[in-house]
């Protein structure tokens, strides 16, 4: 039993102020009783930082992500009455600052609260206050959601462009401008076709110029 | 140690699958040559006479070569929706050697009018031969040309050569004077051995012609600007319908360009039969065709009118297209049927959108 009692521990800590860490360290020089208890407190205290640094096990980093996978249906969000209580703040949870563990976390923590909080040396959940899923994260998540936005936004713009262009070139295929009206020059064409197939050059514009008969 | 072993094996089983990848690969190009469907890769008619080949190219020169007179006549059979008739025109012709020959259409024997004069300097051999020898290239590759025996025209003597189909059944047949080498009478039949058409002398006279004077009309002289096959290839990209063959085994021989409008005149031919094509581009003014006998193509107008030649008129999409056709009934349906008719149709009419936005963005066009 040490004879310093709960100072030993502050004095462990570094929660002593200057005089009485002189006083306690001075009863140390002479106890040795008291020497190994303050021995046997910082190791102690080191082998629980050194577990801090411990990574999780892949097992446990899987089931955790898949935790802050997309579950159901979101439900609407309660909307506040006039004179109704307002709704608690929600509180995200960060890397800098995780939660205990065992925490007041909903089921559904944004994935990179988590996983900041898991490479920090502490579990825990999605800190407390966060509502049963329905008010996600920002981070990942949202960044998860413009992705497909982006992408329906570029096929509609491709989708849109090529029934425009083609609605335009469907139009403008339609009119047949200013083409002339034309009567074949008959008699030059029968000229044309005689002399370039051997055949006798006479027009055949007129079948009243022919001595027609029947058989 | 597996793979070094399977390395090459695989290597080997590659090399064996680019032969034989590039072996279909010739096979195929080998086939599409073959079954194209142009007429010049047709299977070629064989057992041609070589001495009625040449009485057929000497038929060319001596047309040139010698003096004569007389009087052609031109008749065609038509069969048009069960009305068949005959058409003859009386054509006087009279030609000097190293100058032309003279052509007047009469009505009668007695019945002079103004004519046409065709230079020697063209080429064109008055009329007489009804072929040319490019035509006469496609006959022997189509028709099987043969003597056929002697027999007389105008009381001169001629020998007789026909053009046989491969089952044998004459196509055409041609009298050649026998001293002059001239071609008096020839006959294009049909399948069933009828008469299609025939140019023939009614009388002829061989020397030089009596001095007179003839009033002429139009001095004959085909379009001077032929058509290379780059330039079909040009107007094929701009749109224009320039079939390399048509039904009936015509193949395209000749393709010209008038000076001015642009009209592009095709000819095509199996070697007896010829077909003309002129396209132009513009609507069909059909105020002038209300005497012509109207079919109707899937909502579309044809104007034919058959005379010494069958005529087609119609418009589709932009242009004009007329053909005049010496071939039997069939062929010319036939070819007419295989032109285009009625509109451009979606994708035509998206893609001349397409082409006319793209000439209005562009500052150089």
């Amino acid at each position: 039993m040490s004879h310093l009692g709960d100072r030993l521990t502050a004095l462990v800590d570094g929660e002593l102020d200057h005089d009485e860490r002189d006083r306690v360290l001075a009863h140390l020089a002479g106890c040795a009783e008291c020497r190994a208890e303050a021995d046997a407190q910082r190791r102690l205290k080191q082998r629980l930082r050194s577990l801090g640094d411990a990574a999780p096990s892949p097992q446990l980093l899987t089931s955790l992500y898949a935790m802050g996978e997309p579950g159901g249906p979101i439900p609407p969000r309660a909307r506040s009455m006039p004179g109704a209580a307002k709704p608690p703040v929600v509180a995200r949870p960060t890397a800098r600052r995780p939660a205990r563990a065992g925490g007041q976390g909903g089921s559904g923590p944004a994935r990179r609260g988590l996983k900041s909080g898991l490479e920090s040396g502490v579990g825990g959940g999605g800190g407390h206050g966060a509502g049963p899923g329905h008010d996600l994260a920002p981070g990942r998540g949202k960044a998860g959601r413009r992705l497909p936005r982006m992408r329906y936004l570029a096929v509609g713009a491709a989708t849109f462009a090529v029934f425009g262009i083609g609605t335009a070139g469907f139009v403008a295929g339609g009119d047949n401008g200013q083409l002339p009206r034309v009567a074949p020059a008959l008699d030059q064409f029968a000229v044309e076709h005689a002399l370039t197939s051997g055949d006798v050059p006479i027009t055949d514009r007129d079948p009243a110029e022919e001595v027609t008969s029947r058989p | 140690m597996k793979t070094q072993h399977l390395a090459p094996h695989v290597g080997h089983r590659y090399r064996h699958g680019a032969w034989l990848a590039g072996g279909l690969a010739t096979a195929l190009v080998l086939l599409l040559s073959v079954t194209s469907g142009d007429a010049g890769a047709a299977p070629v008619v064989r057992g041609s006479d070589a001495e009625a080949l040449r009485l057929l190219r000497d038929a060319g020169g001596s047309v040139r070569a010698t003096h004569y007179e007389g009087t052609q006549f031109i008749t065609t059979w038509s069969d048009t929706g069960g009305d068949k008739r005959a058409t003859t025109s009386l054509v006087r012709v009279t030609h000097t050697p190293g100058q032309g020959t003279y052509i007047e259409v009469r009505r009668t024997t007695a019945d002079a009018s103004r004519g046409t004069y065709e230079p020697d300097s063209t080429g064109a051999r008055g009329g007489l031969t009804g072929f040319t020898p490019k035509m006469l290239d496609l006959m022997v590759r189509n028709y099987a040309v043969v003597q056929a025996g002697e027999d007389s025209v105008c009381g001169r003597p001629a020998r007789v050569v026909e053009a046989r189909r491969p089952d044998g059944s004459p196509a055409g047949r041609f009298w050649i004077d026998r001293d002059t080498g001239l071609m008096l009478h020839r006959e294009l039949l049909d399948g069933q051995g009828r008469a299609v058409s025939i140019t023939g002398f009614y009388d002829i006279r061989i020397g030089r012609p009596k001095p007179q004077i003839h009033e002429v009309q139009t001095v004959a002289t085909p379009w001077g600007r032929e058509l290379a096959a780059a330039d079909l290839g040009l107007l094929r990209r701009d749109g224009w319908t320039v079939p390399n063959s048509l039904p009936g085994r015509l193949e395209l021989y000749d393709a010209r360009q008038a000076d001015q409008g642009g009209i592009v005149h095709l000819v095509y031919s199996d070697g007896l039969s010829a077909v003309s094509l002129f396209i132009q581009r513009g609507e069909l003014d059909e105020r002038r065709f209300a005497r012509w006998r109207k079919i109707d193509t899937g909502g579309r107008t044809v104007y034919e009118h058959n005379a010494l030649r069958r005529w087609a008129v119609w418009d589709s999409d932009e242009y004009v297209y007329t053909v005049l056709a010496d071939a039997p009934q069939g062929t010319a349906d036939a070819v007419i049927a295989a032109l285009p008719h009625g509109g451009p149709g979606f994708w035509g009419r998206l893609g001349r959108g397409l082409k006319r936005l793209g000439s209005w963005l562009n500052p150089f066009e």
